[in-house]
């Protein structure tokens, strides 16, 4: 199924602006030929007076099929039946020359995005007319931005010492993107009604839903120095959701998602198992007690490590070349950690390293990114060692004193290419087994002379900073009660350097980004200290009548 | 009244189609008796809350939808999938104030609790844990607003009308069951597919779009009351847009639509492709024509401009709440009694009626959103304004619905149009109307006059913080220049204000025709459809339209041939 057909790569060929362009043997199908002749038309014809013509086109297609099967207390929840397909289409260009072109600049960092379309025909005319609609629409936004940005560069003396874009090899993957066959659609709808019914007599639950989700994601790309890519990715998971007043009256949300591996029939046995240690899970939920004002170490399990890494370590070390702006000259997109190389930014008990070239992990999917969206080879990195930043992602846009590529571009609707991770992998270097971590949290407990300290098993959601899914653990014999209402509002990214150790039980975690998704794969973390607040969250009021 | 009622039999004799007798019994259809058994069980409890809730409603939605969208021989998007909603609308307080009264203070939310809920099929035991969830969030909803009501009382001015906020609806049983309705998306997907090809080489058609779209499937009504009800929900719609620009800015369309029960009323391909290339024509003349002047003129709205015109125009400040709050302009609120346009024009909102001509009406239904029977209602006869269209909320003179409560998925129900009919009763052929222009050009030594052939669309303000004034987008207007010559132009919008607007009706002809299409206001969007005659005005007010300012195109799209290329 996910067979590697063809791999073909033009390393080394840098190419000037306006020289010969290597043209790398494309795929037959309506995608490349539609992006072949309209970038072909495009660099030809697109010319406008007083504006720049394009020196660089790029187009990225995506074709989405997506199925979900969903029900409730052992009923379907009306769906549909077949699989929907969706293809959107992105446009980028510059315009000018790599010395000197619009792109890096925005009057407003956060709608820094190319133009797009989404539900295009699926046709080659179709295709065509979409492209050459938003590649127009995108010249005389790109003419727009390079007169303003021109002006600003003059207004504020910024030399012209840097070209904006530096030559880099191009590559060209492409993977087998045939249609795939889904797997037999009525036995899963069977297995998600059996496994939601289970929370019908539970009295507590108001309700509990389980959705089986089929995404694939089929991407086509091409820009006109000859990078190029096909990749197909496909996701299938079993998503949980158990919903409750818990004993105090909070309304309250429990959700689990187990991925899945391949279309597979489903493993019965094993998915009962696992829904019924969920509602497990769920209902020491429903007797959690509500946080209080805390300050101690704190014992991240992987979800919630992940969601840490995310927002502290990840968010920083993406989009570290600030767009130039006329209107917000501090760039709040921009990673904190753009001017950190060589300084400690991580506590040295790991190390940090985005792998763009590993295509799954424990039978999970990864982000496989050969190529980048610059059309540049992608390099795994070395983010951090010895708890110091090493590098960071880079595209061809020069960085400080780093003006090559490392193929770390990634672009989406939401977003050109700018400075992106892909699965970005927490290593300890002495992981520790499940057992040797509660006892070093619970030493490290006692060490503050708490009478218990808070281990977190998933925050709420991704930005979220509530945490209903935690555990009071006893100092002194280890025990564990549920709690709820954490507030995590005060956490900096200097608690980084905080983590004292960390498990042997890593977990694949998927994020998504507004360039696209990503996965960070982390063990258990213990942070040393940590301040955790309650949350003002109030009670909900009792149902007026109990549950049917 | 009289004489209004008989000149409708005279056209129910030959045109139009009224809805067929119940053919099932409400209390027997599953969803009618697990909502009526939910909301037993609960009301008892509900109402002894504080505040109480005094009504409470299920509006189940059960349909089969189809959505396929088709341009330059490709498939942007197919569905055909079940769908499954409830809406709950809960009132808390009393009639005389309760938590739906619109804030003087702040802004109002129509919304209400809605959502997707789970099939029946075995037990239905997830489905009406879906109901009593839903309940309960929308019992919660309704008190926390019913507090920030009686805040805004203590604060507001005094209202101009003080009716009641609800008046309890009578109790009805009704249950009709359509026979299933099937459509074979691949054949006209293949029929689509092929005619989106004819555009495809046309320089002027900058995008295109050929939807099919629809739903078939039933209603189902229990309230507090006792009301049970079933009523069949059909709409099937195939329509095209062909958009350009032209290198001032201004963007020109055509749009065609079908709309039917079933199959059988497709167009089929010949004579869709005819259409097309009509429609293609036009915006080539459009393309080329002059460019309008701001002009006040005598006009021929033809007539389903016409029943735009009516509807914008007349039709929103018809509906009864507009009469009720403050915030409202209330531009016909006490013209009961008076004459307000031409003697022999009558307008009429027959929801009830299903078809014209044999082209089914969008704005019909049999019971309205709040589980009253649809009623013709006579908003003007023989020019003299009689009654407004009403929810179930009072208004000073009219206190009860009649059947005019309506609202899109998750909102509140408030008075709306259905089908609404001008009817004129005398009435001359067509062509002697455009002789009549020509004359009235020339009387009023005016340099030229104006036939809207086609009217897309537009807005009308009726609150009191804008002027009372319209806007109409006509999509496609001819100049008449006192010789009667005909010249196609662009970039007319018109604009006025109702009560002067209504009073220059000069004549009206004998052509009937019908615009179906939705209606989007506080309560959502819903399916309406105007029918009226082409009418002359001795004068209307033309201004320009508003211009994109972003230039067309740089490049030719992909496969426009220009003049002289060899296809």
């Amino acid at each position: 199924m996910r067979k590697f057909l063809t791999l073909f790569c033009l390393l080394g060929v840098l190419v000037p602006a306006a020289a010969g362009k290597p043209s790398p043997k494309l795929p037959d199908n309506i995608y490349f030929r539609a992006m072949q002749d309209e970038m072909k038309r495009t660099l030809q014809e697109l010319r406008a007076k007083d504006s720049p013509n394009p020196y660089y086109v790029a187009y990225k297609l995506m074709r989405t099929v997506y199925l979900e099967k969903d029900a409730s207390f052992g009923e379907l929840y009306p769906f549909f039946e077949a699989p929907q397909t969706r293809l959107d289409v992105l446009v980028m260009l510059g315009i000018g020359s790599d010395k000197s072109d619009q792109l890096g600049f925005a009057s407003d960092h956060f709608y820094y995005e190319p133009r797009y379309i989404k539900s295009v025909p699926d046709s080659y005319e179709g295709l065509r007319r979409a492209l050459w609609e938003r590649t127009n629409a995108e010249y005389l936004a790109a003419s727009d931005a390079y007169v303003q940005k021109q002006a600003y560069k003059r207004q504020k003396a910024l030399p012209d010492t840097l070209p904006d874009v530096t030559p880099a090899p191009q590559a060209a993957v492409f993977e087998d993107a045939e249609e795939f066959s889904l797997p037999d659609m009525k036995k899963w709808e069977e297995t998600v009604k059996k496994l939601s019914a289970k929370g019908k007599d539970l009295s507590w639950i108001e309700n509990f839903t389980v959705s089986f989700k089929i995404e694939r994601e089929e991407t086509y790309y091409l820009n006109s120095l000859g990078g190029a890519y096909q990749i197909p990715f496909t996701k299938t998971d079993l998503k949980l959701k158990a919903r409750f007043r818990n004993q105090d009256g909070y309304l309250q949300e429990a959700e689990d998602t187990i991925q899945l591996a391949g279309f597979d029939a489903p493993d019965e046995k094993a998915l009962e198992e696992k829904t019924d240690a969920f509602l497990v899970d769920a209902a020491q939920m429903y007797n959690a007690y509500k946080a209080e004002a805390y300050l101690g170490p704190v014992l991240f399990r992987p979800a919630a490590a992940a969601q840490f890494v995310q927002q502290q370590f990840v968010w920083n070390v993406e989009n570290v070349k600030p767009l130039l702006s006329n209107r917000y000259e501090n760039d709040e997109s921009a990673g904190l950690f753009r001017d950190k190389k060589g300084m400690r930014v991580i506590s040295n008990v790991v190390d940090v390293i985005d792998k763009p070239l590993l295509r799954e992990y424990q039978g999970k999917p990864l982000v496989f990114m050969p190529v980048d969206d610059e059309g540049v080879p992608s390099q795994n990195l070395q983010l951090t060692s010895q708890g110091r930043l090493r590098v960071l992602p880079q595209t061809r846009r020069p960085l400080g004193e780093n003006h090559q590529s490392n193929g770390h571009a990634r672009m989406n609707f939401y977003t050109y290419p700018r400075e992106s991770l892909t699965n970005t992998f927490v290593e300890p270097k002495m992981p520790l087994s499940e057992k040797e971590l509660e006892e070093e949290f619970l030493a490290v407990c006692q060490d503050w002379e708490l009478e218990y300290c808070y281990q977190i098993d998933v925050y709420e959601d991704i930005n979220g900073s509530l945490v209903n899914r935690a555990w009071r653990v006893y100092a002194q014999d280890g025990r564990k009660v549920p709690a709820f209402g954490l507030d995590l509002r005060n956490l900096y990214s200097r608690s980084l350097r905080d983590i004292i150790a960390a498990g042997d039980d890593k977990e694949v975690i998927y994020f998504q980004r507004a360039y696209g998704l990503s996965t960070i794969v982390s063990p258990s973390l213990l942070l040393e200290e940590m301040e955790i607040l309650p949350s003002d969250v109030k009670p909900d009021k009792p149902p007026f009548i109990d549950k049917p | 009244m009289k004489h209004l009622v008989s000149l409708f039999f005279a056209f129910i004799m030959v045109a139009p189609a009224f809805a067929a007798e119940q053919n099932c019994k409400a209390s027997a259809q599953e969803p009618v008796k697990l909502l009526s058994a939910e909301l037993k069980r609960g009301f008892k409890t509900f109402k002894k809350q504080n505040p109480p809730v005094y009504y409470m409603s299920y509006t189940y939605i059960a349909t089969r939808e189809f959505y396929l969208s088709v341009a330059d021989g490709g498939v942007a998007a197919r569905k055909d999938y079940p769908e499954q909603d409830l809406d709950v609308q809960v009132r808390v307080g009393s009639p005389a104030l309760d938590n739906t009264r619109n804030l003087k203070n702040a802004n109002n939310d129509y919304s209400i609790v809605s959502g997707s809920v789970p099939s029946m099929e075995e037990s239905g035991t997830s489905f009406t844990a879906a109901v009593w969830r839903l309940t309960q969030r929308a019992i919660e909803r309704a008190q926390k607003d019913y507090g920030r009501v009686q805040a805004d009382v203590q604060a507001a001015s005094q209202r101009m009308d003080d009716s009641p906020d609800f008046v309890l609806p009578p109790k009805s049983s009704f249950c009709r069951t359509a026979p299933e309705v099937s459509m074979n998306l691949d054949k006209i997907e293949k029929m689509l597919l092929s005619v989106s090809r004819a555009v495809q080489g046309n320089a002027v058609v900058l995008d295109s779009f050929f939807v099919f779209s629809g739903a078939f499937g039933h209603r189902y009504f229990v309230d507090s009351q006792g009301t049970q009800l079933k009523t069949p929900l059909i709409e099937f719609r195939l329509s095209y847009s062909l958009d350009g620009k032209t290198a001032d800015g201004l963007e020109i369309s055509r749009f065609n639509s079908y709309d039917m029960l079933d199959e059988s009323g497709l167009p089929t391909e010949d004579k869709l492709l005819a259409d097309v290339k009509q429609s293609l024509r036009e915006l080539e003349e459009l393309s080329r024509a002059p460019l309008a002047e701001p002009m006040t003129a005598p006009a021929i709205l033809k007539n389903r401009a016409m029943g735009v015109f009516v509807h914008e125009v007349l039709g929103h400040r018809m509906e009864g709440h507009r009469q009720k709050e403050d915030s409202f302009g209330r531009t016909f609120t006490s013209k009961i009694g008076q004459t307000v346009t031409a003697p022999f024009i009558s307008v009429v909102d027959e929801a009830p009626l299903e078809s014209f001509n044999g082209i089914p009406l969008r704005g019909f239904y049999e019971y309205d959103d709040e589980g009253i029977k649809s009623q013709p209602v006579v908003m003007i006869e023989h020019g003299v304004l009689k009654n407004f269209l009403m929810s179930s909320s009072p208004i000073k003179g009219f206190p009860v619905s009649n059947g005019h409560g309506r609202s899109g998925l998750g909102k509140r129900a408030v008075a709306r149009m259905g089908n609404t009919r001008v009817i004129a009763s005398e009435t001359v052929p067509y062509d002697e109307l455009e002789k009549m222009l020509v004359e009235e050009i020339n009387r009023q030594g005016k340099p030229y006059g104006f036939i809207v052939e086609d009217l897309s669309g537009g807005f009308t303000m009726t609150d009191t913080g804008s002027p009372q004034v319209f806007k109409l987008e006509p999509k496609y207007v001819y100049r008449v220049y006192p010789d009667g010559k005909k010249e196609v132009i662009r970039g007319a919008d018109l604009v006025g204000t109702p009560l002067v607007s209504f009073s220059q009706i000069l004549a009206a002809a004998d052509d009937d025709g019908i615009f179906n299409g939705n209606c989007g206001a506080e309560s959502g969007w819903v399916p309406v459809s105007a029918i009226a005659p082409s009418v002359l005005f001795k004068t209307l007010e033309f201004e320009h339209t508003a211009k994109s300012a972003v230039k067309p195109p740089v490049l030719p799209p992909p496969f426009a041939v220009k003049k002289g290329d060899k296809k």
